[in-house]
């Protein structure tokens, strides 16, 4: 990935977080829509950040 | 010129870190098995003591930044000394939802986040700088922000993207050459450590 596109797919995950989470998927499809190599790699981070959520009654001993 | 009075970043790296170090092994030597090291009090004691004896910086973000690299040498090599496998194998025997059992366990992975954190680092090494101050020196959000002079709205989105990167990093076999059969323990050390707090 060029810096520019590293650059894309920083601000559009920024940007995904805002989004509801039923709707995020599309959003990422349509906001990438023209690289495929941006569009692969938010969808990506978005699945591991929803998947590195907090799990309740886990942290703060 | 101002030059002359402040020595430059580099200069004050090993004076930092040798006095995180020296505090940490005094702490360690204290310390009962399975204690978590307290960083956070760590950077801000050797902050005291090294203002004290007219260390020559001209503000804390400064100092902050130096001490989360050093924190993160520091607790690198600690793992590292007493063994943690370069991979987590170790961390397969304890059950994925027992967080607890897992946390009592975290210098197994850090080998490895490190070496995930140099890679994120040759992408944005912002990103990286984050990762040091929350994780290894455990700063909070608003900490971290002002140590980076960032907004900490800004700062809990970059955070969040970081996490995600690592997270991928440290669980997909592919990307981190990791144990195919270990990805659940290391997720859920991250979620424990990382992800779990305010």
């Amino acid at each position: 990935m060029t810096p520019d596109q590293q650059r894309r797919v920083r601000d559009l995950f920024e940007a995904a977080l805002d989004q509801p989470d039923a709707d995020v998927r599309s959003w990422i499809e349509r906001a990438a829509a023209d690289d495929a190599v941006v569009r692969d790699e938010v969808l990506s981070l978005v699945r591991h950040h929803s998947s590195a959520r907090p799990v309740s009654g886990a942290g703060n001993r | 010129m101002t030059d002359d009075l402040h020595a430059p970043a580099a200069d004050l790296t090993p004076l930092v870190y040798n006095e995180l170090r020296r505090l940490a092994s005094a702490y360690m030597r204290r310390e009962r098995p399975g204690q978590t090291l307290q960083a956070t009090a760590l950077v801000h004691e050797a902050f005291i003591r090294l203002a004290a004896s007219g260390a020559p910086w001209t503000d804390k973000r400064h100092f902050v930044g130096i001490a989360a690299r050093s924190m993160r040498q520091i607790l690198v090599e600690r793992a590292r000394a007493r063994g943690a496998q370069k991979r987590w194998a170790g961390l397969n025997r304890v059950s994925m939802s027992d967080s607890l059992a897992v946390a009592a366990d975290p210098e197994s992975m850090l080998p490895a986040l490190d070496e995930a954190l140099t890679r994120l680092e040759k992408i944005d090494a912002e990103q990286a700088r984050i990762v040091e101050l929350r994780f290894f020196a455990g700063f909070s959000i608003e900490e971290t922000a002002d140590a980076l002079g960032m907004s900490p709205a800004t700062l809990k989105r970059r955070w969040a993207l970081a996490r995600a990167w690592l997270h991928r990093e440290l669980t997909e076999p592919t990307r981190a050459d990791a144990d195919a059969d270990s990805p659940w323990p290391v997720s859920q050390y991250f979620v424990w450590r990382c992800c779990a707090r305010p």
